[in-house]
């Protein structure tokens, strides 16, 4: 089974994915801190971290940096509320798979997280 | 015969004008005074003589002639010794008994002349009708000569001779001759006495004494004055005149009118009056010219002198060129090695030697101040001092003896000592009312003379008319000093205008950029607030559209999964989403309350706690973002605080910063708890003061005294602009008000805003708008 992380503070949000993606069949694991998620990652390692830039101990930027340097083929999917140019860029420097802006709906989130966990098509030779 | 009758008719007359004009000129000096006495008395004397000789006078007559002429005689050498005695100085009171016993011996021998103990007896000596018979005591009168004039008086001025120096020792040497002739011709006299037959031609000599005396004078400025031999000489030569006129007129009516016409005497008056009247004036004249031409030839005629200095003078304008002028005419029409002036510099209270000439150095550094001796005589005595008259009175014990007055001190060594180093033989003071402004310093004169009376009195007259000029020219200076520095302060003046418009171009210049730079600051500190608020606003209306989304997608999957749903089965889902749009709906509210009120730019009657109150909700959105909501926030502001004038929106924009800050102060604390308060100003009653106080970290003073500071912050890079509290104290200093700090490091902080009333700034207009009053 998939594990999927989510790191964010706003329990409302993290309540709805939970659900949905429990329907959909995969094992999902939560954490309203940085410092959590990180430890959550490092314990887990799960296949795919969705991620909130705008976390109260520290940026998503800090988590988004340290699981690309430990484990690269984490996904990681970052959204934020708040569209800022400077984060978007350093997201993508880091080695963001995905950006979602809020309000996203659980459909696109679906899509994003089906394609980026899809296995490698086969070889067309 | 006709030889000694001229002789001691000379005798009488020489010494009588030479007594009587050198007492004239200066009665007060006890030296002319004797020096007249003695003169009378020898005058006396050699009337008494010539009386004796006269071939015109009877026995009787002329053995009471020779009486008196003796008795009168029996004084001459006592008052020689007093005249010497004051001459050597020694006239004090040891010898003052010396001289009391002299006066008593020769009153007695007077007494004893008037008898025929002196003079027994007239006899025909030699080719001499009458002659004296020495009487009984003839030897003791010629003794008291022996005595007194000789002995006493010669033993004095050798010990005056033997401790004088110089020029005083050529005195007395000179005095000791004069004396010498006199009384080598006066003893002459008592040869014959004694019927010793030795022709008394040697009497010639006392008349020889005056002149030598004379010449004494002249010299030495014994007594002063050449003019005394000049007018006695011109007196002889008149009275000899008359008598020639006299004689001639006898002879005249005797030999020749008598023989033929028979004529009285009285023809012989009335010849001799018209032809005295008609002479009386080219005789004067020619003497008075032969003296002048043979025996005084005029160095200077002073009147000239003075004229031409003073024109030269009164001509002059420039200081420089007027002590020039002043130095070379002394110099040239003096005939003096070296001369210069000393001029008074006032402020120093000193004298300085100014312009020099004929001088061994170039120039001659030299300063005197009031206390010098010099400087103190000149002062006090207003006279001209030459090196003669203060060695003279260096002798007479440093003082300066005026009859009638005390005698009055001074250094004389010193004023010496001074004038050697001035190089000057003859000081002269110039004073211009009381006051001593400038001193004529004179050096020798180059024919080695010494400075007379008369020259010291020219040169003194000369001075009080240098002094004047002087003053001009030393004012005259001063103007053309004063106009070139005027000229330069103006041009100093004109320099520095420039230099003034210059840097208040700059100034303008660099104002219009402050203000560019200030409106491009509240520009940017306008679009911070407006991202923070953006931010806030983003995450607060986006998380809860977020859950919103995913409700509805969740409802229409399940929808889709089972087309049958029960409204039952999802009203869960309608719940959350209508609790999220109230979330959202409350955001767009507050936003609008408090975007509503905010007219740029304007000044406006504002009341302190509305401003606070809304400003808190938007504190709020901004806090959660670092998480800091849960703080406790004590609000005190009463609502009887008087207004305040101010823009809205900026003084939200201030108190917004004050609240981020103390909550950002406070991270990481537990317990968090900001106070707002607000009261009228305790210092300032026309002021309202609003305090922010939080129980955060606090700062220490170094940073305290740094907070306000453009670009500074403590916030890690990224987070702060650094532009918030100098935003706020600039806000606020543009409405007139201030903020302080307080802070104790671990305790909090406490910032005061304090704004001016609003009654009270109405009239000051501290705004260029006028109050207008919103409804809130």
């Amino acid at each position: 089974m998939k594990k999927l992380l989510i790191i964010d503070d706003e329990p409302g949000i993290v309540e709805e994915i939970k659900s949905f993606f429990e329907e959909e069949g995969y094992e999902v694991h939560t954490a309203d801190t940085a410092k959590m998620g990180i430890e959550l990652i490092e314990k887990l390692k799960p296949a795919l971290v969705l991620l909130d830039m705008k976390l109260p101990d520290m940026s998503g930027l800090a988590v988004l940096k340290m699981c690309k340097a430990s484990y690269p083929w984490i996904k990681v999917i970052v959204n934020t509320g708040y569209v800022d140019q400077h984060l978007i860029d350093e997201a993508e420097r880091l080695g963001r798979d995905a950006f979602l802006t809020k309000p996203f709906d659980l459909t696109r989130l679906k899509d994003e997280i089906d394609q980026l966990l899809a296995p490698p098509p086969p070889d067309a030779a | 015969m006709t030889f000694y009758i001229v002789v001691t008719f000379l005798t009488t007359i020489s010494y009588f004008c030479l007594g009587f004009f050198v007492f004239s000129h200066n009665r007060s000096q006890f030296l002319h005074q004797i020096f007249m006495l003695f003169c009378s008395a020898v005058a006396l004397w050699a009337f008494g003589y010539f009386l004796t000789l006269l071939p015109i006078v009877n026995y009787q007559i002329a053995i009471i002639a020779s009486r008196c002429s003796h008795a009168v005689g029996a004084y001459i050498p006592v008052i020689f010794l007093h005249m010497t005695l004051a001459f050597t100085h020694r006239h004090d009171r040891r010898r003052r008994k010396l001289l009391i016993f002299s006066y008593i011996i020769s009153t007695l021998m007077f007494l004893a002349a008037l008898t025929p103990l002196v003079v027994s007896d007239l006899l025909p000596k030699m080719d001499m009708r009458f002659y004296p018979e020495k009487g009984v005591l003839y030897p003791f009168y010629v003794a008291l000569y022996f005595v007194f004039a000789i002995s006493f008086a010669n033993f004095y001025l050798f010990k005056a001779f033997a401790s004088a120096k110089e020029n005083y020792r050529k005195r007395i040497l000179f005095f000791m001759f004069s004396s010498f002739l006199g009384f080598v011709g006066g003893i002459s006299l008592f040869l014959l006495i004694f019927n010793i037959p030795f022709p008394p031609y040697a009497s010639t000599l006392i008349v020889l004494y005056p002149f030598v005396m004379s010449y004494t004078i002249v010299r030495y400025r014994e007594f002063d004055i050449e003019f005394i031999i000049k007018k006695t000489l011109v007196f002889a030569g008149i009275l000899a005149f008359v008598f020639g006129v006299f004689s001639a007129a006898t002879f005249l009516v005797r030999e020749v009118l008598n023989v033929y016409f028979g004529a009285s005497n009285v023809w012989t008056y009335a010849i001799s009056l018209f032809l005295i009247v008609l002479g009386y004036d080219p005789i004067r004249n020619l003497l008075v010219n032969l003296t002048d031409r043979f025996l005084f030839q005029k160095k200077y005629n002073y009147q000239q002198l003075l004229k031409d200095a003073t024109r030269g003078m009164s001509k002059i304008e420039s200081l420089r060129h007027l002590l020039g002028l002043v130095v070379h005419f002394i110099t040239m029409k003096m005939r003096v090695r070296n001369a210069a002036v000393m001029i008074k510099v006032k402020e120093a209270g000193e004298y300085e030697l100014g312009y020099q000439r004929g001088y061994t150095k170039n120039f001659l550094e030299y300063r005197l101040d009031d206390a010098n001796p010099l400087i103190m005589y000149l002062i006090r005595e207003k006279e001209a001092i030459d090196l003669e008259r203060a060695k003279e009175y260096m002798e007479a014990g440093n003082k300066k003896k005026v009859r009638g007055q005390e005698p009055r001190h001074y250094d004389f060594q010193a004023i010496l000592l001074t004038m050697q180093e001035l190089e000057s033989a003859c000081c002269v003071p110039s004073f211009l009312g009381p006051e001593l402004r400038n001193i004529l310093i004179l050096g020798e004169k180059k024919s080695g003379d010494y400075y007379t009376t008369d020259d010291l009195n020219i040169l003194f007259t000369l001075a009080q008319e240098s002094a004047i000029a002087i003053e001009n020219a030393k004012l005259f200076d001063e103007a053309v000093n004063k106009s070139k520095q005027l000229e330069k302060i103006n041009e100093q003046l004109e320099y520095s205008k420039n230099l003034l418009m210059n840097a208040l171009h700059e100034t303008e210049i660099a104002n219009k950029q402050l203000q560019d730079t200030q409106v491009q600051l509240i520009h940017e500190q306008k679009m911070a607030t407006l991202g923070r608020l953006a931010a806030s606003v983003g995450h607060e209306v986006n998380n809860p559209l977020t859950i919103l989304s995913m409700n509805v997608s969740r409802a229409i999957l399940k929808y889709r999964k089972n087309p049958d749903l029960k409204v039952a089965e999802v009203l869960e889902l309608f719940q959350k989403m209508e609790q999220n749009i109230g979330r959202i709906k409350a955001v767009v509210n507050t936003l609008t309350g408090l975007l509503k009120r905010s007219e740029k730019g304007k000044f406006e009657p504002l009341s302190l706690k509305l401003i606070l109150e809304e400003t808190l909700p938007l504190v709020q959105f901004q806090t959660y973002l670092d998480n800091l909501s849960g703080t406790e926030v004590e609000f005190d502001v009463p609502g009887g605080i008087p207004l305040v004038r101010g823009d809205l929106e900026r003084l939200q924009e201030v108190f917004l910063n004050l609240f981020i800050n103390a909550y950002h102060a406070m991270t990481g604390r537990r317990n968090r708890r900001i106070r707002v308060t607000a009261e009228p100003d305790p210092q300032n009653s026309t002021r309202v003061a609003v305090h922010f106080s939080d129980n955060g970290c606090g700062m220490p003073e170094e940073i305290m005294k740094k907070i306000f500071n453009y670009g500074f912050t403590t916030k890690p890079p990224g987070r702060g602009s650094g532009m918030g509290l100098y935003m706020c104290k600039y806000i606020i200093e543009l409405h007139g008000g201030d903020v302080t700090v307080k802070s104790k490091v671990g305790e909090g902080t406490t910032f005061t805003v304090t704004l001016p009333a609003y009654e009270d700034t109405a009239g000051e207009g501290t705004s260029a708008y006028p109050p207008i009053s919103v409804s809130s």
